[in-house]
């Protein structure tokens, strides 16, 4: 009974906890811009992550290692370094994005600037860290984030054609802007397959201890979890190739992602995206905050754990104060948080090589996972996307900030 | 096999480099069709003011912000329905507010 309420509330982690700023961005730009045609970049990112987040977990039950630990371990403090910084940079700009989100929420309900909302909502995100507990933090983060099963319900009700939805799962070149195209696809993989995730996941299944015999559960829950999760990426996608692109609506600023659900929902259209946008930005931002406090605390050989006082763990939680606070600084400067969400989904996704490497070393090796290595489909699929992701991010990116973003 | 990479990228860049023009047109078409959207869904009381106006500001916030060539006629002409609808959320006009649609549909 243990177990299946573990697996239950994985896949409510999974479909509450996927959506996220960069993941709503993206695919609502990638279906205004180009209809359904870059479906097939979320399923590819999906895949992905579901093999990842399944090896996080294995490493985590099986070694008592999280990955970060693991890699500084395995293949040495210089080598764990310059992934963690690259990270750490990345982090920054997410959490600063993710600020935006919940602010850009509250924005669309009351009225009020960004700006003047982003030092309260850090401050909030602050106090949630600070005072809740890992499991309050999941579940109540996770159960809240339901509200985005409003995208599918939307999507349903607008009646795609189910045809030209499935043809878009088929990789194919686009018909025009070919560079916006595959930035967009870049910011897809990076919104999708989040190296926060293995971080967070990984050391939470150590402070929640799992054993082998949780090995069943975690590949339920990054299997189903992950792609139900995905679901409500691939209906935002939907909703705004109904909406928006037929009418030649680019997204060039939230305000205008924000009008997919108005045709499906009436006046429950805008509080809904604005609910769904909330909610999810801000259990990515705890989220963030947490993994880098755990990816740092664990590459320096810091004692960290949510569950413990933060007077307990002083460095790891003054990092996640760190980091919250450059995060929410980002969006006292004015910066655009669309723009931000795109240019930290698409370095997102230039820094994964460097991130998901390692996984192919360290779930190759006995004494870390003992008989439960990876198979050949799992070390397959992890080299195939890593190339993909890095080619496209790495051609993609320079072409469309010299093309004027 | 360098200079072949370098004349390849180059020649990426170019394609992709979108005339500015082209991404005013399509600018404006995409806000035209924003202030539309947020016109019928404000007469339907779908949105409140606050959002309507907010949209109407970053619509003419970013056609001002492309629009440095002063001799475009159909970004100042929708910055100027913009405008229209603007005055029009704020007073609460539903009748102006309709008015301004059709605008927005010719």
């Amino acid at each position: 009974m243990k177990k299946i309420l573990q697996v239950a509330l994985g896949v409510v982690t999974g479909i509450g906890g996927f959506l996220e700023v960069g993941s709503i961005a993206t695919a609502a730009e990638a279906g205004a811009s180009f209809k359904y045609a870059l479906l097939w970049s979320i399923a590819l990112g999906t895949i992905c992550l579901i093999f990842l987040v399944e090896m996080t977990g294995r490493l985590a039950a099986i070694s008592k290692h999280a990955v970060a630990d693991a890699v500084r371990e395995r293949l040495g403090f210089p080598f764990a370094l310059i992934p963690r910084v690259a990270e750490i940079i990345v982090n920054v700009m997410v959490i600063g994005a993710e600020i935006g989100g919940v602010s850009l929420a509250l924005k669309f309900i009351t009225g009020i600037e960004v700006r003047v909302w982003a030092i309260p909502v850090t401050l909030l995100i602050w106090l949630a860290i600070w005072a809740g507990t890992l499991d309050f933090i999941e579940d109540a983060t996770s159960l809240l984030g339901l509200v985005s099963i409003g995208f599918v319900v939307a999507a349903v009700k607008m009646h795609p054609d189910y045809h030209a939805v499935l043809h878009g799962f088929i990789p194919s070149a686009p018909r025009h802007d070919a560079a916006h195209y595959w930035y967009i696809a870049a910011g897809i993989l990076g919104a999708t397959i989040s190296p926060y995730m293995f971080h967070f996941y990984g050391s939470g299944a150590i402070e929640d201890k799992w054993g082998e015999d949780s090995l069943g559960a975690n590949r339920v829950t990054a299997a189903l979890g992950m792609s139900f999760g995905a679901v409500m990426s691939i209906a935002v996608l939907v909703c705004a190739a109904l909406v928006l692109a037929p009418r030649g609506i680019e997204v060039a600023r939230y305000e205008q992602a924000a009008l997919i659900l108005i045709p499906a929902l009436g006046r429950w259209g805008l509080p809904l995206f604005a609910g769904t946008l909330g909610v999810c930005c801000f259990g990515a931002a705890i989220e963030v905050s947490l993994a880098t406090a755990y990816m740092a605390a664990q590459t320096l050989g810091w004692n960290w754990g949510e569950n413990k006082k933060p007077d307990k763990e002083a460095r790891f939680s003054m990092t996640y104060v760190i980091m919250l606070l450059l995060g929410g600084s980002l969006l006292l400067t004015g910066i655009d948080p669309l723009k931000l969400t795109m240019y930290a989904m698409a370095l997102t996704a230039v820094i994964l090589p460097l991130i998901v490497l390692p996984f192919v070393v360290l779930l190759n090796d006995q004494t870390y996972v003992h008989e439960h290595t990876n198979g050949p489909i799992g070390n397959t699929v992890v080299i195939v996307t890593i190339i993909l992701a890095s080619i496209v991010a790495i051609v993609t990116i320079p072409l469309e900030i010299m093309g004027g973003g | 096999m360098r200079r072949s990479l370098v004349a390849l990228l180059l020649l990426a860049i170019a394609c992709s480099k979108q005339d500015d023009d082209e991404k005013l047109q399509k600018s404006i078409v995409s806000w035209k069709a924003t202030l539309q959207i947020v016109a019928d869904a404000h007469l339907k009381n779908e949105v409140h003011d606050g959002f309507a106006l907010k949209t109407i500001d970053e619509a003419v916030e970013d056609l001002e912000g492309q629009s440095s060539n002063p001799t475009n006629k159909h970004a100042e002409q929708l910055i100027g329905i913009a405008v229209k609808l603007r005055q029009a959320v704020e007073s609460h006009d539903k009748f102006a507010i309709a008015n301004v649609r059709g605008e927005l549909a010719r």
